[in-house]
């Protein structure tokens, strides 16, 4: 290789790492430079191939240089100001997304829903927690790459002035109950996507010793309700994740714990309060086939098919608690301020 | 060794600061980066092209400098010369510059 191809190699190798604006300036720049400096060490002798690499290793690296030319300077995808946050929920949320898929196929294995030899069930079993964590690795990770890159702080503010009290111990978030969240959360969007079925309910009469176990939802109701579902443990989640960054019972935290317990009892609502959602027909073969009193089997009936209203009522009063909590909280730790 | 690196490393961080002051009173008339590298060298502060040549056009972007491509000579240079506003930086960080150096210079004096 002669020395003029080392030289535009070198200078494409720098160039290419810097914004186009720039570059056909900095292009020309360095080869003035490195004119010069070959100049000043040859004189008016020819340069050889030694002189040309004396002279680029003096100049460092080509990424060594780009990065000295750029403006933009050092760039990352998650800086360090919330790295650790990062690292902190990305440990708990996958975890607790394979925690939950084990958990799953441990349960579809023991009712008899997994069938197969035990290699394909292990197979499929390490292909779903492959997937499901990488996708939660995508989420947590996306969403930081965007609070990083917008700048959005959602941590205190590092201002003297607005420095936050030290929290009483009342004061601060318990970790355990944003990590019990997102376990419950993630496991329930396990469940209702991979094996739904497993939400059954078990019926014996007592009289003939008979058992039964009929699966509750409709299934096909329910997956082509993914969407609802879907978003509801979703923001369940992501309002865990939240709130274990924030750490602690203030305005930010009310305001993202309204909005987050809003959308899923929305999203519930679509869910829950459909009349074709429950495997009504299902129950009521069950109970004709177990042969129970009429009087029983009325009240059985009644009771199972409407359950899924009362879990929704459970559910937007368990919502309405936590939101008015959050605000009661919110505003009596943000006063103290 | 590792002392050595150290302390050169502390050297640099003295000298960071000096080549700043030094490009914008330099180049109160126009100079091309070489010319530029190897006056300031001579007067006694030693800095590498890969980082004058960096500094100089940042220096551009904050216009304290203004720059000019020459394609009269043989080889096309560029030409580096303060603004107006790098003109009255360059000033004011030689009054601080003094100022510094009369605290430091005390520092050390009551040291000894």
């Amino acid at each position: 290789m002669n020395n003029s191809e080392l030289i535009n190699r070198y200078v494409y190798a720098v160039t290419r790492q810097l914004p186009s604006a720039i570059r056909s300036d900095v292009d020309k720049e360095l080869r003035e430079l490195i004119s010069d400096m070959l100049e000043e060490r040859c004189g008016d002798m020819t340069p050889t191939e030694t002189d040309v690499k004396v002279v680029l290793t003096e100049l460092g690296t080509p990424s060594e240089l780009a990065l000295k030319y750029d403006p933009r300077g050092e760039r990352s995808l998650i800086g360090p100001k919330y790295f650790r946050d990062y690292l902190r929920v990305l440990l708990i949320v996958v975890a607790a997304q394979a925690g939950a898929l084990v958990l799953a196929s441990i349960i579809a294995v023991l009712t008899g829903e997994s069938t197969g030899p035990w290699y394909m069930i292990v197979f499929e079993w390490l292909n779903n927690i492959w997937n499901s964590s990488l996708c939660a690795f995508a989420f947590v990770t996306i969403a930081f790459a965007i609070i990083e890159y917008k700048g959005i702080d959602i941590t205190q503010s590092d201002e003297l002035s607005k420095l936050p009290a030290v929290p009483e111990k009342s004061e601060r978030i318990p970790k355990v109950d944003c990590i019990l969240g997102i376990v419950f959360n993630t496991f329930f969007l396990v469940i209702f996507s991979v094996a739904p079925q497993i939400i059954s309910c078990a019926m014996f009469v007592s009289d003939s010793g008979m058992e039964m176990s009929v699966p509750f939802f409709n299934t096909e109701v329910l997956r082509s309700l993914w969407v609802f579902w879907g978003i509801s443990f979703v923001v369940g989640i992501a309002l865990e994740c939240l709130r274990l960054v924030i750490g602690r019972y203030d305005i930010k935290n009310a305001l993202i714990t309204v909005v987050c317990n809003t959308v899923i009892c929305i999203m519930s609502a679509f869910v829950l309060l459909r009349n074709d959602l429950v495997n009504a027909e299902g129950i009521r073969e069950a109970i004709t086939a177990l042969e129970a009193a009429p009087d029983e089997a009325q009240i059985a009936s009644k009771l199972l098919c409407n359950v899924n209203i009362v879990i929704f009522a459970i559910m937007v009063f368990a919502n309405v608690i936590d939101a008015v909590t959050a605000v009661v909280k919110g505003i009596k730790y943000s006063s103290k301020a | 060794m590792e002392d050595k690196e150290l302390f050169t490393g502390m050297v640099m961080e003295l000298r960071r600061g000096t080549v700043v002051l030094c490009a914008l009173c330099k180049l109160k008339k126009p100079m091309y980066g070489y010319n530029l590298l190897g006056e300031i060298s001579e007067c006694g502060i030693p800095v590498e092209a890969n980082t004058l040549y960096p500094l100089l056009r940042r220096l551009e972007s904050q216009g304290l400098l203004v720059s000019e491509w020459n394609t009269q000579e043989a080889k096309p240079r560029k030409y580096y010369r303060t603004t107006p506003f790098g003109d009255e930086i360059c000033k004011k960080l030689t009054e601080q510059w003094n100022q510094m150096s009369e605290s430091m210079k005390r520092v050390i004096e009551e040291r000894d």
